[in-house]
């Protein structure tokens, strides 16, 4: 928490910094082991995945699942739905919980603390006791097979943190600077799609990469909505290398790998708005 | 300060904002691009081809663009209806199914286990295929298959390739203690001890579910019953032979030690299969994918295959087999349609190419036989030909009347067997109180 | 209820003042009401029914549901082990998340680097990361028993999923794992967002680090942490993928929590009415739970 030291005293700050990299060493290791694990085995041959004990160099390093993996599935196409379904979950999400966060942050209305025991509610049942009744309803809805009812779920299923996120940023801006807005001619919506909404840029993309992440990784859901193969997502996509009697571990490994990377590569371009956007949540 | 970001972010966002809608718009209009072909083809004129699903559980990588080809030659061979596939992974295969059916829009063709055939049937919610399929089409398979899915004397289900199991045991080991193919479980415990050498080496592969009815067909032999309950319904994992199969089983775990460690958990496919092909484990029973698999993965490794073992020496070696079927739904409107396309996709030369293609069994009698697929050439041919032989003495698990509770029921044997192996209970103690369990879910106590 | 003669009026006046806010819900109580109302009416009504092995309800209108889920003898196992793994891995997950935060709010070489690595469990697709780890504590063939015996830890391999024990802790760890970097990085944002000069001030009063802490950040952070840790709480009572995926379960039910409990109850074992009523059990009790705990961190609602 200290971030300043006083110059001269190296080594407090010494000890300190072993402290830290002391502690913060052996969780991030932990944290990126199974990535370790997924590199070292995509670029291994199918057979030395079978060859004990399992070393993290590859005997005979080969980037041929690299390759094999584009012909053996769709994977461009796989990537593609992912993406439509993650960029698509994130402009829902944000359309629903946008408006409902303003709502809760500037306005004590009748029915408010039922409407976030509400929000808090939907969370409560597992998913999968939902699928039988959902199917039905968006069956009867002709809504099947449509990425478009992937990503309306989505956002619906992540209404919640999105909303509580929101409200958090939403109650950090002054109401003054939209009242300076209305005294200006604008109308109140007018005042906060102008002044409220630039200004809570941060908190929109940390909502923005939740939503994505859920889209992203959601499997459940495109499962049992999509039915073309042409429109499966990624995380159903994987699982094309998981097979009866076996796994392809080098190839699931590779596909894993790259998507995995594509989401990390996302991360840091937006990282440092999405620490800004958290900061929100506790500014009360 | 703040301004300055503002402006910037602004458009950013902006930026951001129309990036993310394009595509949105793009699935909005891809989407009902399908979904209307499907729903509306009622009414059209009787020239217009008709829709048919078929649901396919993914057996490997392959299996997408090669039933793909097949759906393709069909709809190439004929002009009454047109198959839109869609390909599905194995385990959630069963839940998918069930939610499409239960939500009315079952797929006109699925294949999937023999179990889920039984349970869907059980619903009424497979057609009978005698009459679609004729008499003259259906004597071309074998007759266990046949019988496997049929149900009051109602065929539900084809098999869709049959597979019967086998002992795989590593030669050079064998060779080098000087021992000879098992055949008898006093075989297989000797064999154990003298090769086992753990961590390094396990002498015989363990698990339940397969594994126990390995043992349990073995404590019997081929030639009697091999059903696990009495003519009356009452489970019969208890019995004499039920302990024997069991006590069998926990002499090489807990006695011998013989076993890979914890047999509880372990996964045949998961867990015993690997240890195999990383040349850990001496011997293992399993299918008839594992040459293909061993081809791919383990090319260099000496192995060879005998028959399932028996307690006796004197008893004929039984097999067993799990097999798949492809059903047709009751719902489907369009039944002769796809009856024709199970007719095409059952031809002699679609299901050679499936055989071929996967390294299983075929379940038409006169594929098992076709020169291109016991081919003299290929090393595999003579582990095919082994397993086509065992299809005669091969019990067929889902043989009815199968009980609606056999999931759980399997799930109190394994159980069972748990309880023994972690040592707390013993044999004739988990069994009986498993069979009490089963035979109660039942109603027979 | 009782009909006031002011109770139209002031539903007129409350309408006036505040209708923008109720325009502004529409969206999402649409959205719920399209969506969410019929699978879960679906739910409910089928835990109240007999249901037949298609998941139909038969006949509406019966408690046999919940009658047979308080014999199940099972029951008291599943509970016990559904809250030792719900508390159990989101104390963990407050006990690392928490320093961690601490660590990343302050400046050191290589944080935005830290950052990112710590993110990559969270970007992993969690279906392929816990069949990574299923691999991964493969008694033989994974590299978790390759690594630990190499740095001497253990000396034989340990079948980490085949004993209830090693099998359930590994699970909570699979857990932890995939949830810990959400948490982490919320509490770092809760921290960002404390205001500078409250620490400012406190200098100025000579106050110690500890103390800074206590008085300062604890407080600051109620909010962020009475919110995280319900909805980590509430996620993981139904979570349900990773103990899935690594152990079915097994062996004999010892690894089961309520959602894979209920999942194999009603789809494994087609008895959907006592797998549904188990998932309105678990709703009640959630409900309750969530109310108890908002009040004891005495948080206020919204504003």
């Amino acid at each position: 928490m200290i971030a300043k030291e006083t110059p001269g005293m190296l080594t407090p700050r010494m000890i300190k910094l072993v402290g830290i990299f002391g502690l913060l060493i052996p969780v991030l290791l932990i944290s990126i082991f199974p990535l370790i694990v997924m590199i070292s085995t995509s670029f291994k041959t199918s057979q030395e995945v079978y060859i004990p004990p399992p070393t993290f160099m590859p005997r005979a390093p080969t980037i041929q699942n690299y390759l094999d993996i584009w012909r053996v599935v769709p994977l461009g196409t796989y990537f593609w739905n992912s993406l439509l379904i993650g960029l698509g979950s994130t402009v829902a999400s944000l359309v629903l919980a946008i408006p409902a966060a303003y709502a809760l942050a500037r306005y004590r209305f009748v029915g408010k603390s039922v409407y976030v025991l509400f929000l808090l509610g939907i969370q409560m049942f597992p998913p999968i006791v939902l699928i039988l009744g959902l199917f039905r309803l968006i069956a009867s809805l002709n809504m099947l097979d449509s990425l478009v009812t992937i990503v309306v779920l989505n956002a619906i299923f992540s209404l919640s943190f999105n909303t509580w996120m929101l409200m958090g940023y939403f109650m950090t801006i002054p109401p003054e600077i939209e009242e300076a807005a209305m005294m200006d001619g604008n109308s109140r919506v007018g005042a906060m799609v102008r002044m409220v909404m630039p200004l809570s840029w941060p908190g929109l993309v940390a909502v923005a990469i939740f939503s994505f992440m859920n889209g992203w990784n959601e499997f459940t859901l495109p499962l049992t909505f999509l039915q073309s193969q042409d429109k499966l997502p990624l995380t159903i996509g994987l699982f094309k290398f998981v097979t009866r009697f076996k796994v392809e571990w080098h190839q699931l490994m590779a596909a894993s790998f790259l998507a995995t990377l594509v989401v990390v590569v996302l991360f840091m371009l937006v990282q440092d708005q999405l620490t800004r956007g958290m900061v929100a949540v506790s500014e009360k | 300060m703040q301004n300055q970001k503002n402006g910037l972010s602004r458009r950013n966002f902006l930026k951001v904002m129309a990036m993310a809608s394009a595509p949105l718009v793009l699935a909005a209009c891809a989407a009902p691009a399908g979904a209307p072909a499907s729903g509306t083809q009622g009414g059209a004129a009787s020239q217009a081809p008709v829709e048919l699903r078929f649901v396919a559980m993914d057996y490997d990588s392959r299996m997408q663009p090669d039933t793909q080809a097949v759906m393709d030659a069909f709809n190439k061979s004929q002009t009454a209806s047109t198959v839109k596939l869609e390909v599905v992974g194995w385990p959630d295969g069963r839940n998918l199914l069930l939610t499409q059916i239960s939500g009315g829009q079952a797929p006109d063709i699925f294949n999937g286990s023999g179990q889920w055939c039984l349970e869907f049937t059980s619903a009424k919610e497979t057609a009978p295929l005698d009459d679609l399929m004729g008499k003259e089409f259906l004597d071309n398979f074998w007759e266990s298959g046949i019988k496997a899915m049929t149900v009051d004397g109602k065929l539900y289900g084809m098999p869709y390739f049959l597979d019967p199991r086998g002992l795989y045991y590593r030669t050079d080991l064998f060779t080098e203690k000087g021992l000879k193919a098992p055949e008898t479980w006093a075989d297989v415990r000797e064999a154990a001890k003298a090769i086992s050498n753990p961590p390094d080496i396990y002498g015989f592969g363990v698990g339940p579910d397969d594994y126990w009815w390995y043992a349990w067909i073995g404590a019997i032999g081929a030639g009697n019953d091999l059903a696990p309950w009495t003519q009356d319904g009452h489970s019969r994992i208890a019995s004499e032979e039920g302990i024997a199969a069991v006590q069998f089983l926990t002499d090489i775990v807990l006695t011998d030690k013989t076993s890979q460690p914890s047999p509880q958990n372990a996964n045949r496919d998961s867990d015993l299969q690997p240890l195999f092909l990383g040349k850990k484990m001496a011997m293992l029973e399993t299918g008839s994918w594992m040459p293909t698999i061993i081809s791919h993965d383990a090319p260099d490794m000496q192995y060879d295959l005998a028959q399932l073992p028996v307690a006796k020496a004197d008893m004929k070696h039984p097999n067993v087999f799990w097999p798949d079927a492809v059903m047709m739904a009751n719902q489907s409107k369009q039944k002769e349609q796809a009856a024709d396309l199970l007719k095409f996709m059952f031809n002699a030369e679609n299901r050679l190419q499936f055989a071929l293609q996967r390294g299983v069994i075929p379940e038409r009698i006169d594929v098992g036989k076709d020169p291109k697929y016991v081919d003299p050439n290929d090393p595999l041919t003579k582990y095919k030909e082994f397993y086509v032989k065992e299809l005669a003495t091969a019990h067929n698990v889902f043989q009815t009347p199968w009980p609606a509770t056999g999931s759980e029921d399997q799930t109190s044997v394994t159980n069972a067997l748990a309880h023994i192996w972690l040592g707390e209970m013993s044999v004739a103690d988990a069994l009986t109180a498993a069979a009490k369990e089963i035979d109660t879910r039942h109603k027979l106590t | 209820m009782l009909a006031r003669p002011g109770f139209l009026h002031r539903l007129r006046e409350e309408w006036a003042e505040n209708q923008l806010a109720y325009w502004l819900l529409v969206p999402s109580i649409l959205g719920f009401a399209i969506f969410l109302v019929f699978p879960i009416a679906n739910m409910i009504v089928t835990a109240f029914s007999d249901v037949d092995i298609m998941a139909h309800p038969t006949h509406f209108g019966t408690f046999q549901n919940f009658i047979d889920l308080a014999h199940d003898e099972r029951m008291p196992m599943i509970i016990r082990q559904t809250c030792l793994y719900a508390f159990g891995t989101v104390l963990i997950e407050v006990i690392i998340a928490f320093p961690l935060a601490l660590i990343l709010n302050t400046h050191f070489p290589g944080r935005s680097l830290a950052k990112a690595l710590l993110l990559i469990p969270w970007a992993m697709p969690y279906a392929v990361s816990a069949i990574t780890w299923k691999w991964i504590f493969h008694g033989q063939m994974g590299s978790l028993n390759y690594l630990l015996s190499e740095v001497g830890i253990i000396k034989d391999y340990v079948v980490w999923l085949g004993n209830p024990g090693t099998a359930f802790a590994a699970a909570m760890f699979v857990e932890v794992w995939s949830s810990v970097a959400f948490m982490a990085i919320t509490f770092l944002a809760g921290l960002q967002g404390i205001p500078p000069h409250i620490y400012d001030a406190a200098k100025m009063d000579g106050a110690g680090a500890w103390q800074e802490f206590r008085d300062m950040t604890v407080p600051q952070m109620r909010n962020v942490f009475m919110i995280v840790t319900l909805l980590s709480i509430i996620w993981a009572f139904r979570s349900f993928a990773v103990i899935w995926i690594l152990t079915k379960g097994d062996p004999i039910f010892r690894t089961d929590i309520a959602a894979t409990y209920l999942y194999k109850l009603a789809f494994e074992f087609r008895h959907f009415g006592q797998g549904f009523a188990l998932s309105v059990c678990l709703f009640v009790v959630l409900t309750l739970f969530s109310v108890i705990y908002t009040r004891l961190l005495g948080a206020q609602e919204g504003a």
